[in-house]
């Protein structure tokens, strides 16, 4: 009578100790040694994750890109009646974080203008084929300047490879499909990886430095990235001390500056977009002032 | 009636409670393992580094319809750009990389016009005369990368004062985008230096922040000595030696009335308010022993804060009122103290830096202490912290530099000096991070500036 109870609860017993040892992530020892494997990954990776004819054909893609010039901007919208600006005695309005290309935009914005909405729309460079006419780049200036080094190490090696004859039209789609052919992996971003997005940030950081207690501030935002690496979305994860504090105010815009003038984070790994796609990004200049 | 199984009951009970229990147990394998795999943990990144570099902002013209209108456009945002330029905080961009007229700008800006020239703010304008001869200036502050607007203000005024409109205007923007309350509606007073050095006339004189507006208020009969500016009024205290008896005097400047706080029978030196106005403390010795003092400008009573043998002289207070700083030559050379504000209140020497450290000025945001160092024969202005810590030298002239004010929002100070033994003394800003070392141009020589608060 109490054989069937007995065997099914060693059957139990057994399914979860096979279920416990059989599942990679349930101990500590597993992740350490994964550490390593991302180790390894770091020597043999140079800048990015990417299969080398995709990271060779995006590669490509930066360089021809930041080299061309700027077709001219397209003429000035015609001045519509509801956007003239209206004065009050003192108007302030909200710091919207919400990026102009993202999709969902806040009702206030939409209010202000969708005429903005519609100029501020950044061309993604990936899905433009380099031949063709680009559309004008907000961001093609700044990038133009301080990826130039970027672009000079990265140039020559390249330039001597022989581009891969079959390659699809549309990089980003190529990157994709690569990426869907690999399993999901759950390895974390590398130190390379990690050093790859801050660089990319905080080049653009131009912090409030003589603010009082700047050196024992620290700020926290989120970002969400689009497969491409293009900021979709970035917000400030204390907003009480935003709306009490003008210095933490002060800081958290500088950070929220320096990820929209970055605008896109290059060089990022496909097959980790689940990683890269939604970020907290720490700023804590106490470095800085060691 | 049928019989109860009691050993049937048993069973079912014991497996439900095994199933049970191995449920359990399943669902919290799963949540450990769902709480312990990495990959449904956020990414986190740590910036740590940053630029610290001027913040690339355009200042246009304000729009104006009538040509007298366009004139006065050009001209605030002429004296908003300087403003913001000055402060090392902002460079303004050339004006003829704008691809948008003012006339545009009266609508939502194109913000991608900016960006392509690296504005990180825009600023437009606009200016209207009205028939009681008033003008009316608006302006909004915009943030080009993330296309917000950020501050809007709209301003009247008589037309002769628009330049404090223009100070109004750039405190708005630097307030909005540092955090830090502006303070270029303010003014500095100061000791105008004329004649060769044995008959030195001085005088005391005042002008805008920007050098601007500069007007004499003595006639250079008498001495002057040591300004400074009330925190809460538009009044200022100096010494003036009056048939070559030392008198404290208070100024008003918006009546121009002058008032003797009193006639000090002994060597009356530094000064200076209370936070709230209410009291003035000095040094005096009225023994030979020089010591700190402070008068009650209601009842006009004088207290003695410390009885030390040594010199004590240059009290500042801190923004509280509860303690002040202090130099003293108790140690052997002249070094910073700071004391609880009462008398005989408990004492602290806090610089210990090369050399001798004196005339300390707390600053108006409490959180550094602006100070003279003399070492190796040469003056330097340098700052600390309220207890002693993060010293350090943030002015240097060739040869001297003393005597710092605090601009009123505790982030640029102004002091004076000379650049070699003999050549003309001058006034000379720096921001705290020592950075932005600017000379003041001033009609004549000057020295022992002092800032006023932000006018009412």
């Amino acid at each position: 009578m109490g054989g069937p109870v007995v065997i099914s609860a060693i059957v139990h017993g057994l399914a979860m100790v096979l279920l416990y040892i059989g599942l990679p992530h349930l101990s500590r020892e597993e992740q350490v040694r994964e550490q390593v494997v991302v180790v390894e990954l770091v020597a043999v990776d140079e800048n990015r994750n990417l299969p080398n004819e995709v990271a060779q054909k995006t590669r490509d893609t930066d360089i021809e890109d930041v080299r061309s010039e700027l077709p001219p901007p397209p003429p000035p919208p015609p001045p519509t009646s509801s956007s003239t600006a209206n004065l009050s005695e003192k108007v302030s309005a909200p710091l919207n974080m919400q990026l102009p290309p993202s999709k969902p935009v806040s009702a206030a914005a939409q209010r202000q203008e969708t005429e903005v909405i519609k100029e501020t729309i950044v061309p993604d460079y990936v899905k433009t084929p380099v031949d063709k006419p680009l559309r004008p780049d907000p961001f093609a200036s700044v990038l133009k300047s301080i990826e130039d080094l970027e672009i000079n190490r990265e140039q020559s090696p390249d330039k001597e490879k022989p581009e891969p004859k079959k390659l699809a039209q549309d990089p980003l789609e190529q990157v994709l499909a690569m990426a869907d052919k690999e399993t999901k992996s759950n390895i974390p971003l590398s130190m390379t990886e990690l050093d790859n997005i801050r660089y990319q940030i905080q080049r653009n950081w131009n912090l409030p430095a003589g603010g009082r207690n700047v050196h024992n501030m620290q700020v926290a935002l989120r970002i969400k990235l689009g497969p491409d690496g293009q900021v979709l979305d970035v917000s400030v994860l204390d907003n009480r001390q935003m709306a009490k504090d003008p210095f933490f105010r002060a800081m958290a815009e500088s950070a929220v500056r320096a990820v929209l003038k970055t605008g896109q984070i290059k060089n990022l790994s496909p097959s980790k977009y689940h990683l890269w796609r939604d970020m907290k990004i720490n700023f804590d200049p106490k470095e800085m002032f060691g | 009636m049928r019989r109860i199984n009691v050993r049937y009951i048993y069973r079912v009970m014991k497996r439900g409670i095994l199933q049970y229990a191995s449920g359990a147990m399943s669902f919290l394998l799963c949540l450990g393992f769902l709480l312990v795999n990495p990959s449904n943990a956020v990414t986190e990144v740590e910036i740590t580094r940053g630029v610290v570099e001027p913040l690339p902002i355009a200042v246009t013209q304000f729009y104006g319809v009538a040509s007298d209108e366009v004139d006065l456009g050009v001209n605030l945002s002429d004296v908003i750009r300087h403003n913001l330029e000055r402060s090392g905080l902002f460079r303004a961009l050339d004006s003829a990389a704008f691809q948008q007229t003012p006339e545009e700008l009266q609508l939502t800006p194109r913000f991608i016009d900016w960006r392509q020239i690296n504005a990180q703010f825009l600023v437009v304008g606009k200016v209207k005369f009205q028939e009681d001869g008033q003008v009316r200036v608006e302006f909004r502050l915009w943030d080009v990368f993330a296309g917000e607007h950020l501050v809007g203000l709209s301003l009247s005024t008589p037309q002769k004062n628009w330049r404090r409109i223009a100070h109004l205007v750039s405190d708005q923007i630097y307030e909005r985008v540092t955090g830090e309350t502006g303070y270029f509606d303010t003014r500095v007073v100061y000791i105008a230096e004329s004649g060769p050095p044995d008959k030195r006339v001085k005088r005391l004189a005042l002008m805008d922040q920007d050098g601007e507006n500069h007007r004499f208020l003595t006639d250079g009969k008498y001495l002057v000595l040591t300004p400074r500016f009330s925190p809460t009024l538009q009044e200022i205290t100096y010494l003036s030696y009056f048939q070559e008896k030392p008198r404290v005097y208070i100024y008003n400047i918006d009546t121009g009335k002058q008032e003797v706080l009193g006639d000090f029978p002994t060597m009356t030196i530094a000064p200076r308010f209370s936070p709230d106005g209410k009291k003035v403390i000095m040094s005096m010795a009225p023994n030979g022993n020089s010591d700190i003092y402070v008068m009650d400008l209601g009842t006009r009573i004088v207290e003695k804060l410390t009885s030390n043998p040594a010199i004590e002289t240059a009290p500042s207070y801190s923004p509280d009122g509860t303690q002040i700083a202090f130099e003293s030559d108790r140690s052997g050379g002249q070094q910073i103290y700071v004391m609880d504000a009462i008398p005989g209140g408990k004492e602290a020497r806090i610089s210990w830096g090369d050399g001798r450290n004196g005339t300390p000025v707390w600053s108006p945001r409490g959180d550094w202490i602006a100070f003279t160092n003399i070492y190796k024969n040469q003056f330097t202005i340098g700052v600390m912290r309220p207890d002693g810590k993060d010293s350090r030298r943030i002015a240097k002239l060739g040869f001297l530099a003393e005597g710092p004010t605090w601009a009123p929002n505790g982030r640029v100070l102004m002091f004076f000096g000379q650049e070699r033994p003999g050549a003309d003394v001058k006034l000379y800003s720096v921001d705290i991070l020592g950075t932005n070392q600017r000379q003041i141009i001033t009609p004549m020589e000057a020295s022992d500036p002092a800032w006023s608060p932000l006018i009412p």
